[in-house]
């Protein structure tokens, strides 16, 4: 079924997978504005064409670099690139120009734990090791999320696997590309990652059901993960014999695993741990594992009991993708403080804070806002958070996460210190071309809300006329989709 | 302790017979700019406080000899902000049932009341009070009558302690009214004669409780027997009696018609708990007096349609139409923890155009005078209760540290556990430079 049964692990696509690919995909497609006219009434707007330049003007730019904050700053992008950020920068001919004074120029914001662009459900629930599941085959670019999320100036999102298992399933760093079809989406040099769960979740301690999978203590979670990691070693020796004899007679090459492909990638260096977890001992205990299989843990997320062994995360050189201020709402979170990604920054750990949340991801300035509130995080550290910082985690920093010459055009233009609550996002771009725009919006949702108002009209007259006549099935059901979010934190209340 | 300072001070005055009788005071704040909410900010105010109450507040007041002093120039005063719509108290941790109490069994529960689950030590509520919310509407969420809300304060040795007024109001769940359509969706009839059920026994509860007040009411005239007793139905009273409003949380446009049409035939007091859809019937909102009390901000837009920033600006359209609202941070067991968060909530519909002045008020005067505590919390004023927070700036702002609390003229000791741990973990020894990692399990 398209799998090539020799060689390293390779792009392959399952049945299942392909089916699912290729609805997401038929779907996206289908929802793209194919001629100008349909563009120009799309609803949400889809992006214009790129301009070739783009020169924003006056600026207090947030660069998230060493440079700091810059007053009275302009940046010219060309071809998608920042190249230049300085003062009085000439214009070239064919540039739109932004005239920023008073206004607020940060990075794209980026978020290291979404789910909001997934197709169906995010968990394969089956097995406690699923390492072979890839989120990149069921990118969801009809999701609304995106659009609304790039309203509240977010850029690049990693979308994961939920945590149900100890060990998940593969996930896809995308950029926020609205309009685009699945693959349009991808980071394409983004490193790739996985998923991994450790406490309550994978031990499905808040099921509603009796569950008799394995693990069901924190002492199995670890088990399950050495246990594989110990096939994935048998696995790759298989390989190398086979390699060293295949020219042999008679020599057979093992049978192909695609879920040990994807732990031997783990153990080569190539591919990101991204764990879900809370408390300290389960943190600790991955770290250990780590170092004893050799390999670093990039992220460990939520992390919330990150700043109790914030050393010892320092020292592994492994990041802590945090919320800023979630706690309470299960027992492993019953310690978590909002200090959490200050303590830990203090003590050299590269720190984010994510939204797990379709809601909370359009407001991740705010988030990074609570570091200033909480540990007395700078400002220009604090936006860090949302920028650069989930930039490294994910292994895309010499692409995005700030705002300096040579790296990808994504910017947000704010009408006032991103930091503040009274501030909002006024335009957002990446790779040079305009996703989101306030003003834009604001003119076509009048269209829409007119176009809305005609259309319901016309189905009212004509509901009553087929009444008076007795025939006719009017049940008007425009009023009652429902979008639906998905965080880790909630997967207590999943069957 | 305060009042047996108050006495001290008062004999020692009538002691010195010949001495002009001051004003006594427990506590002064001199400097700080005061922001009353009900009138414009005063720079560099003198605060009065007397036992638990505001006794004068203005520039240039002088301070009653002997009164403790604090000086607080540079800071602001605010009236502590009052969350109208929580389980505060009734939940610890939303995942482990043994320690949430916020539904009961049953559909028809008029009878169960609030503030009686309070546990006075949950860490959630210093917590709270640390980002200067002191007060709140708690409320049952079960069923279809869910119970009784009190307001509370966040602090106290006891619930009684901790009751400011009970009960505020009735909560009802509003049915959904909505029929799901699509592959996976339940029968449409099972589903129609659920929700027609569901509004069969809401209507029939207060039939039952108007009859059942009739009988107990004619007990003893014309040889009519002794009634038996219900709780459920003496709990309606102040219900049917107009004394208290009916909360009723719905969200979408069809259960929000229902809500407002059922509260006009019974006659009954409405306050709506919405979010979502409301801004639809402003105008109808308006002509009725009906308060809003708003779920949060923090929302997505129900419909795929729906602009991105509806949710932002349901406040800004209530208050354009004139409708009276204050804000919340709902009532779920998973946002209490969380409640710290209300204020931005406010500043939310402010940053998309609701005027500053009125995002505070819906987290401090609207919220009293809705839940009619406005005689003693909301602004600052002489006669209101000495109940509100120094600050370093607008409380409306995430980055704004709250320095200082009072409740009712008692200072609130802001440790919380964050703080707890944060201290301790912040204190932990850092590792030596040439620390090796622990060695590997085997």
């Amino acid at each position: 079924m398209g799998l090539s049964l020799r060689g390293r692990p390779s792009p392959r696509v399952g049945v299942g997978v392909l089916a699912l690919a290729a609805l997401a995909a038929v779907a996206a497609v289908a929802s793209m504005a194919v001629d100008a006219t349909a563009a120009e009434n799309a609803w949400p707007p889809l992006p214009e064409p790129a301009p070739r330049a783009v020169l924003i003007r006056g600026a207090t730019v947030w660069t998230c670099s060493p440079q700091g904050i810059l007053e009275n700053t302009d940046l010219l992008a060309v071809g998608g690139k920042i190249v230049r950020l300085g003062k009085n920068l000439q214009a070239p001919a064919d540039a739109v120009v932004l005239e920023a004074s008073a206004k607020h120029l940060t990075p794209g914001l980026i978020d290291c734990h979404s789910h909001s662009d997934i197709v169906g459900d995010v968990n394969e629930f089956t097995n406690s090791c699923t390492a072979e599941v890839r989120v990149a085959d069921v990118v969801n670019s009809r999701s609304i999320a995106l659009y609304r999320e790039l309203a509240g100036g977010l850029t690049c999102a990693n979308q994961l696997h939920g945590s149900a298992n100890a060990i998940g399933g593969q996930n896809a760093v995308i950029k926020l590309r609205w309009g685009e079809p699945p693959q349009g989406l991808l980071f394409a040099d983004a490193p790739q990652g996985i998923k991994f769960a450790l406490g309550e979740n994978p031990k499905r301690a808040n099921w509603s059901t009796a569950t008799d999978r394995y693990p069901k203590t924190r002492m199995g979670v670890e088990q399950v993960i050495r246990e594989r990691f110990l096939a994935a070693l048998d696995y790759e020796r298989a390989w190398q014999e086979y390699e060293a004899n295949k020219s042999r007679k008679g020599v057979v090459p093992p049978r192909r695993d695609l879920q040990l492909d994807a732990l031997v990638e783990i153990l080569r260096g190539r591919r990101l741990v991204h764990a879900h977890s809370y408390r300290q001992d389960e943190i600790l205990m991955l770290l250990r594992l780590a170092e004893e299989f050799g390999f670093r843990v990039a992220t460990f997320q939520h992390v919330l009991e990150g700043y109790k062994v914030a050393d010892e995360l320092a020292l592994a050189g492994s990041g802590a993708s945090s919320f800023s201020d979630w706690w309470a709402y299960k027992f492993e979170v019953y310690d978590a403080i909002p200090y959490n990604g200050s303590l830990m920054a203090e003590r050299g750990v590269v720190v984010s804070f994510n939204s797990d949340s379709s809601e909370l991801a359009r407001r991740l300035n705010w988030e990074a806002a609570k570091a200033v509130k909480y540990g007395g995080t700078s400002e220009a550290d604090a936006l860090g958070f949302v920028t650069v910082n989930p930039a490294k985690q994910l292994g895309v920093d010499a692409r995005v996460g700030s705002l300096e010459v040579g790296k990808d055009a994504d910017f947000v233009l704010w009408n006032g210190n991103p930091l503040s609550t009274y501030s909002l996002c006024e335009q957002t771009w990446i790779d040079g071309r305009r996703y989101f725009d306030r003003a834009r919006d604001l003119q076509a949702r009048e269209a829409m809300l007119q176009e809305r108002e005609t259309l319901l009209t016309k189905a009212e007259a004509a509901r009553k006329k087929d009444e008076a006549k007795g025939k006719g099935d009017w049940r008007p059901s425009y009023l009652e989709s429902q979008e639906h979010d998905h965080s880790c934190a909630a997967e207590e209340v999943r069957p | 302790m305060k009042r047996a300072f108050l006495s001290g001070l008062s004999v020692a005055a009538l002691l010195a017979a010949s001495a002009v009788p001051l004003p006594a005071a427990d506590l002064v704040l001199l400097g700080a700019t005061v922001h009353p909410v009900s009138g414009p900010e005063i720079p560099d105010c003198t605060l009065i406080v007397e036992g638990t109450t505001i006794t004068a507040l203005g520039r240039g007041l002088a301070a009653p000899p002997g009164a403790p002093v604090l000086d607080v120039a540079g800071l602001h005063v605010y009236p502590a902000l009052l969350d109208a719509n929580t389980v505060l108290g009734l939940v610890e941790v939303s995942s482990v049932p043994g320690t949430v109490d916020i539904s009961e069994m049953g559909d028809i529960n008029p009878n169960v009341r609030a503030e009686v689950a309070i546990n006075p030590e949950s860490e959630i509520l210093p917590v709270t009070m640390a980002n200067g919310i002191l007060s709140a509407m708690i409320a049952p969420r079960g069923g279809t009558i869910a119970g009784t809300a009190a307001v509370i304060r966040l602090s106290g040795w006891t619930w009684e302690d901790m009751t400011i007024a009970s009960p505020v109001g009735l909560v009802i769940n509003w049915p959904d009214m909505r029929v799901q359509r699509g592959p996976n969706a339940r029968p449409e009839e099972e589903q129609i004669e659920q929700r027609d059920g569901r509004l069969r026994e809401l209507r029939a509860a207060f039939a039952d409780a108007r009859a059942y007040v009739q009988a107990v009411g004619a007990e003893g005239t014309r040889g009519i027997p002794v009634h038996d007793r219900d709780p459920r139905w003496e709990a309606m009273r102040p219900v049917l009696d107009g004394k208290i409003p009916v909360l009723v949380a719905a969200d979408d446009i069809l259960q929000i018609r229902a809500a407002l049409k059922f509260t006009e035939e019974e006659k009954l007091r409405l306050v709506l708990l919405a979010n979502g859809d409301v801004w639809r019937v402003a105008p109808e909102l308006a002509a009725r007096h009906i308060p809003v009390i708003l779920g949060p901000t923090h929302e997505l837009p129900s419909r795929r349609w729906e602009p991105y920033d509806e949710p932002f600006t349901v406040a800004k359209k209530l208050h354009e139409a004139g409708v009276r609202f204050c804000f919340s941070y709902g009532a779920s067991a998973f946002s209490a923890a969380h409640a710290r968060n209300l204020p931005y909530q406010a500043a939310m519909a402010a940053a998309y155009g609701l005027p500053k002045e009125e995002a505070l008020r819906g987290v401090t005067q609207y919220a009293a005078e809705i839940l009619g505590v406005s005689d003693r919390l909301g602004t600052l004023e002489p006669g209101k209760e000495a109940t509100f927070i120094v600050t370093d700036g607008d409380p409306l702002e995430i980055r704004t540290q709250v320095k200082r609390a009072f409740m009712a003229g008692r200072e609130i000791d802001l440790h919380t556990r964050h703080t707890r741990l944060y201290e301790k973990y912040h204190a932990r020894p850092r590792p030596a430079a040439n620390l090796e990692p622990a060695a590997a399990q085997r």
